[in-house]
Order: structure tokens, then sequence, then C-alpha cells
């Protein structure tokens, strides 16, 4: 079990003239047997952070700490740590056996030893049937198995996991995702997991780190995150569908408070004087709306009819997903996408009245996109 | 007409199992032949054959044939083709040369250099392909420039320096170089290393493994089929090489078959049918290790251990 700490942490690709920044100025910290999770669009640093991790990749600038040893010079092979690679990198030429048994007899341990602890990862996670295969002769689940395996024979103090699930159909990366989620919690080995997808990120991690162009844009719980995000990339990038931005102009209410104004809609904002908000009157701000809150029809009781904000609003895509229904309507100036419960009768070009709570509104910035609340 | 039809259908259905495979895996087209189509294709291709195997029929036959029928001036039916068998050429060639002593020393020149060479030329293509340090490139082209050399060049100079050694007349000279490596395997190799996924060196290295594990243990064993490609073509150097031989041995009971199969000549000149005996037994090992390699050619490279 281990803690991790990046300090300062900088990775530069290339001459100091054309140079590219691969991760900038990293600054997290994780926890003994947290499950973190790296997450942003493709290029954005993940794998390198997590490489720089490993050893695999040298570090430019700043330390990489583990248990308060800074190993920004320590061999991969010292750092005690196994890693899941995005294409698994099995030994093709070793049977699943080797594979998992062959860091331990680099390590020289006893062949009782190897032995008893394949045997417990192999049925920990269903291989025993599968010990004297080659990896070419096993699917891609079982594949990601083996290689899940290979890291838990080791019990070292660290997992790093880099998008471990992307070669699997979505089915059997549901099932492993669960999996996994298990064997963290049986082992509690501290993890770092790398993803671009979102909804593992926000099924998996204890926290999260939200990434984009080598930079941190957010650090924190999934739910907090959720809930609070930094920050217009942040808030769209996690939730799906993705959260709806409504341009907006920000002005006092004549008793006192903020108001929102969304075209000819008015949203009074219930929130405390602040300077952000201060800073932001009079001008034209983003609105961030997530089409889980946007409700309709049943959802709406008598009682939240009065308090919601309503949007006539004319429906151009229906796309029914069973349990909910994804819809795509133009609300005067804007175009929005709500979710709201599968069994609504709805068709193209209805006309609805949707529904919002006030409280449930974003403000950013209009300019950095930083949140305002 | 009914039983020409009929023939030619058996032949057709025999060559799809045999070759079709084959065919199949290199080119890709062929299971877009219609069965007559695939049967014109061996038909060229067999008749293409011909002027390569000749000469090697020719020899075969005349290995076989007694003295009136190879001195026979007219090409007729019964001069072409040898009867009665005189195997007894076979025996008389053993007998004439010191076959089994040439082949000894032919396989154990062939042994060591095969050895030595395609290790000595993984080492090092490893190091092109999947390794850095400064002036990699530079060194490499400089490896691959040296091909250009023609070996007539260097002829003289290295002899002077074998001899300075007081390697001359030994083996040595035949051997040592083949432990540094030889520019066309080195080419070869690092392609392949170049191809072998980075993150299987990386696994292992994480596993605890270093650089000369990964290399022995990962790397070597992935490019197998490389290296028997490379350890063929060596054996089939040194088996043929008459020139190594003749610069540097002088003891007869050294000799290899390539350079002895030469003596022979000089020596018994006029026994065509013993030559062409000897001949054959020279050619034939090459011959069968050819057939029994042709799998690794054709199986090409498994090296996926990854998602594909
Ligand atoms: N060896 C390299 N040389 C130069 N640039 C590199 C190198 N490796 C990565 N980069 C750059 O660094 C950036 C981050 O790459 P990285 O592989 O960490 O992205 P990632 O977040 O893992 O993306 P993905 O989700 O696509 O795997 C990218 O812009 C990439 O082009
Ligand atoms: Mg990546």
């Amino acid at each position: 079990m281990a803690s991790i700490i990046f300090s300062n942490v900088f990775k530069r690709y290339g001459t100091k003239s054309a140079s590219v920044t691969a991760v900038d100025n990293l600054n997290v910290a994780i926890r003994e047997r947290e499950f973190m999770v790296f997450v942003g669009p493709s290029g954005c640093g993940k794998t390198t952070a997590l490489r720089m991790v490993a050893g695999l990749e040298d570090i430019s600038d700043g330390t990489i700490s583990i248990d308060g040893l800074i190993v920004n010079d320590v061999q991969p092979r010292h750092r005690d740590i196994a890693m899941v690679f995005q294409n698994y990198a099995l030994y093709p030429h070793m049977s699943v056996y080797d594979n998992m048994a062959f860091a331990l007899k680099l390590r020289g341990v006893s062949r009782g030893d190897i032995d008893r602890r394949v045997k417990n990862a192999s049925s920990l996670l269903e291989l025993d049937l599968y010990l004297k295969r080659k990896p070419g002769a096993l699917s891609g689940g079982q594949r990601q198995r083996v290689a899940l395996a290979r890291a838990i024979v080791r019990e070292p103090k660290l997992f790093l996991m880099d998008e471990p699930l992307s070669n699997l159909d979505a089915k059997l990366r549901v099932h492993t995702r669960a999996e996994i989620i298990k064997l963290h919690r049986t082992l509690g080995i501290t993890t770092i997991y790398v993803t671009h997808d979102q909804v593992e990120a926000m099924t998996m991690g204890d926290r999260i780190v939200v990434m984009r162009n080598g930079t941190v844009q957010q650090c924190d719980t999934p739910l907090a995150i959720y809930n609070k995000p930094a920050n217009t990339f942040v808030a769209g990038f996690i939730g799906m569908p993705p959260m709806n931005f409504l341009s907006a102009s920000l002005e006092r209410k004549s008793s006192g408070g903020y108001e929102v104004g969304l075209g000819s809609v008015k949203v009074p904002l219930d929130c405390p004087k602040n300077e952000n908000l201060d800073r932001c009157l009079n001008k034209k701000v983003v609105a961030g709306l997530r089409p889980a809150d946007i409700k309709y029809g049943q959802a709406l009781s008598s009682r939240t009819k009065d308090e919601f904000i309503n949007l006539r609003s004319i429906v151009d895509i229906v796309e029914p997903m069973g349990d909910v229904t994804t819809i795509y309507v133009t609300a005067g100036p804007h175009r929005l996408t709500a979710q709201i419960d599968g069994q609504n009768k709805i068709a193209e070009s209805d006309t609805l009245d949707l529904a919002f709570d006030p409280s449930r509104l974003y403000l950013f910035d209009e300019v950095s996109g930083v949140s305002l609340l | 007409m009914i039983s020409n039809s009929s023939n030619e259908t058996m032949i057709a259905q025999k060559a799809p199992t045999a070759w079709s495979g084959l065919l199949k895996r290199s080119t890709g087209v062929s299971s877009s032949l219609t069965l007559q189509q695939r049967f014109g294709a061996h038909l060229i291709l067999i008749l293409l054959c011909v002027p390569a195997l000749l000469p090697f029929l020719w020899m075969v036959a005349t290995s076989l044939k007694g003295d009136t029928q190879i001195f026979s001036t007219t090409l007729t039916w019964s001069t072409l083709f040898p009867y009665p068998l005189h195997w007894s050429n076979y025996s008389g060639a053993l007998e004439a040369i010191p076959f089994v002593v040439y082949l000894k020393n032919t396989l154990l020149l062939c042994l060591v250099t095969v050895v030595g060479t395609t290790f000595s030329s993984a080492v090092v293509a490893y190091g092109f392909g999947k390794m850095e340090f400064p002036a990699k490139g530079v060194l490499f082209l400089l490896m691959i420039s040296t091909m250009a050399l023609p070996a007539q060049v260097t002829m003289v100079p290295v002899f002077a320096l074998f001899r300075w050694l007081h390697w001359y007349g030994t083996y040595l000279p035949l051997m040592v170089p083949s432990f540094f490596g030889t520019p066309f395997y080195i080419f070869l190799l690092t392609q392949f290393y170049r191809n072998l996924p980075t993150t299987l060196a990386e696994a292992a290295r994480i596993d605890g493994a270093g650089e000369w594990t990964i290399f022995w243990r990962i790397m070597l064993p992935l490019s197998k089929p490389a290296l028997i490609t490379c350890a063929l073509f060596q054996f089939m150097a040194t088996w043929n090489d008459f020139f190594g031989p003749l610069l540097y041995i002088n003891d007869p009971s050294k000799y290899t078959l390539a350079y002895g199969l030469q003596q022979f000549l000089s020596v018994h000149g006029s026994e065509w049918a013993r030559l062409m005996a000897a001949s054959t037994l020279f050619v034939l090992p090459i011959i069968l290790l050819f057939f029994l390699a042709q799998k690794t050619f054709i199986q090409g490279v498994a090296t996926t251990g990854g998602k594909n």
C-alpha cells in the first residue's frame, strides 16, 4: 500500500526549441489504498503521467514520490509496482502460467510459492482452465484477465492501469469494471487508473483527476465533480449526455439578489453575495444545465411546478433508450438536450413544456470558463 | 473426353489441398480463381521451374549413369535417363574422397558460424532496433554501408591480418569473424525488432527484468522466425563457401566439402559419374533443410500478445 505525490511534475518531449509539454505542472496527492482515476480526452497526458510513475518515462521537472521517497531516479523494477497495459503486453511465447510467474521467477521466489500465488490469482480471476494456453489462444476478455492476474500475483504496493478495458466489448467492459472494483476492495492496493471514458471514471474512482492538455482541471470525488465542476471543460466532460451550455446574462434583481437572463426567461439565483458574480454583473456569462435536470410530465409535481422555470420547447430529435429518452429540443434561442423518463410518448416537432429547478443551474465565466458559483 | 475431364478435376482437386493454402497466404488472390485458372497457373509455374531444375536433374541423372551412357554422343531417350542405375557411383564417390571427414569439417564450421553469427547479429540488431544511444543513425548507416563493400576489396588486408595473428592454416579465420555479426542479418533483424511491441519490453522491465533478461527471455524467443531465416542463410553460405577454405586451409584433413569437391575434380577429372554423385550428396542436405524449414519461412511472425 502506497501513497503517491506528484509535485510540480512536468514532462516535455522533443528539443528545447520545438518541445511538446505533455504534462504541465501536475500536483496530485494519492492516498494509501485509494483508487484514483485519471480521465481526460485523447492526448491530454494521462498515459504520460502514468508512465512517469512506472519509471518508463523520465521526469523533465518536479518530483514523484512513492511512500515519501522520491523515485525520479529509481529503476522501474525497484519501485514495486505492477502495470496493466492498454494492449495487455502479454508475453506471446509464454503460457498463461509463465506469464504470471515471470516476475516472481525474476525475483527469486521459490517454486512452491510461485505455484501457490499463481493458483490464487488464477482462481480469483477464473483463469484456472487456461493456465497452459498461450495468450494467442485466448479471447480478448480472457487476455484482459490474464493481464490483471499477472499484475496481482506480484502483490505490489501500487497498481497502474492504462485503459485496460478499452479493447473489450460494451458488456464485458461493464462486467470487468465491477470485477476490478471488487479486486480493489479485496486487495486494497493503491491504484492509478487511466481512462478517457467518463463513465468508468465516475463508477470506479474514489477520486478523479480530470486532465486537459497536460494540466489538471479538477481533482475530487466523482459526486463533487459532478455537482461542482470547476469549469466548463469539466462540466462538459463529466456527465452523459453532456451538459447544455447557454449564453446568458447576469443581472441584479430589484430585490437585491442575482438573476440570470436566458433570453426572455429570467431565472432568480438563490445564492449569497459572491465576488465572482459581482465581477460579472451585467455581463455575458455561460449557464449550464444538465440534461437530466430538465424535467417533463410526471416528473413535475404540482408543488415543484411553481418553483421550476418553464421552457416551452419544440422537439427536434427523439432518441428512446427504454429506461430514458434523450430529446433534442429548441427552446426559444436555445438548443437543449434533455433526458426524460422513457415511458413518455413523444414525437418529433411536438411542443413540450419542459422545466428545470433554478438551483440546478451552473454559471461559468464567459472567457475563462471558470465556475462562478 | 469424359476420362479427360475427370482426370483434370482429379489433378485440380489435389492441387488445392496441397498448394492453395500456401498460395492463399502469399497472394490472397488464388481464392478468386476458378479451378481451371488455378490449374493453368500451376502449369505455367511448373514450366518456369524447368530451366532452374534442368541442371539439377541432369546432375542427378548423370550421377546414376554408366560411362557408356555419359559419353555417348547421341541425345536419345535411352541416353537421357540412366539405365541401368549405377548406385555404385555413390559408393565410389565416397571412397574417392574422404567424404565423411569433409562432412564433419563442414558441419563443424556450419555449426560454429551459424550459432556465432545469428547470436551476435541478434545482439547488435536489438541494440539498433530497440535501444536509444547517441549517434545510432550514423552507426547504423555505417554498418549498412559495409554491405556495399565487395569482399575482394578487403580480402588481402584481412588475409594479412590473420597471417599476422598466426591463424593461417586453422579454422579461426573462418569462424571468429562470424562472432562479430553480419551486416545483412543485422539489418534484417533490426527491422524485425523495431516492429516488436515496445510495451513487451516495458512490461518485462516493470516485472523486474534487466536489459539483458529482456533480450534473452522475451525478444530472442519472439524473433525465432527471423533468427531461423538468418541461420539458414548462414548455413548455406558456410556450406557453399569455397573461397574461405581455399585461402586459409592447407591441410587436406581440414578440407570442407565445397573445397574437397573441387580437389576431386582436379584429381579425378574425368570421372563424371562419381563427381556428379559427390555433387548430389553435396546439395542434398541443403535441399532437405529447405524442405524442413519451409514452414518456418511461411509461418511468418506470431508476435502479438496484445489485442489482435
Ligand atoms: N514520445 C513522444 N514524443 C513526443 N510527443 C509525445 C510522445 N509521447 C506522447 N507525446 C505527446 O504527449 C501528449 C500526451 O500523450 P499521452 O500518451 O500521455 O496522451 P493520453 O492522454 O494517454 O491520450 P490517449 O487517451 O489517446 O491515450 C500527446 O500530445 C502526445 O502527442
Ligand atoms: Mg494513453
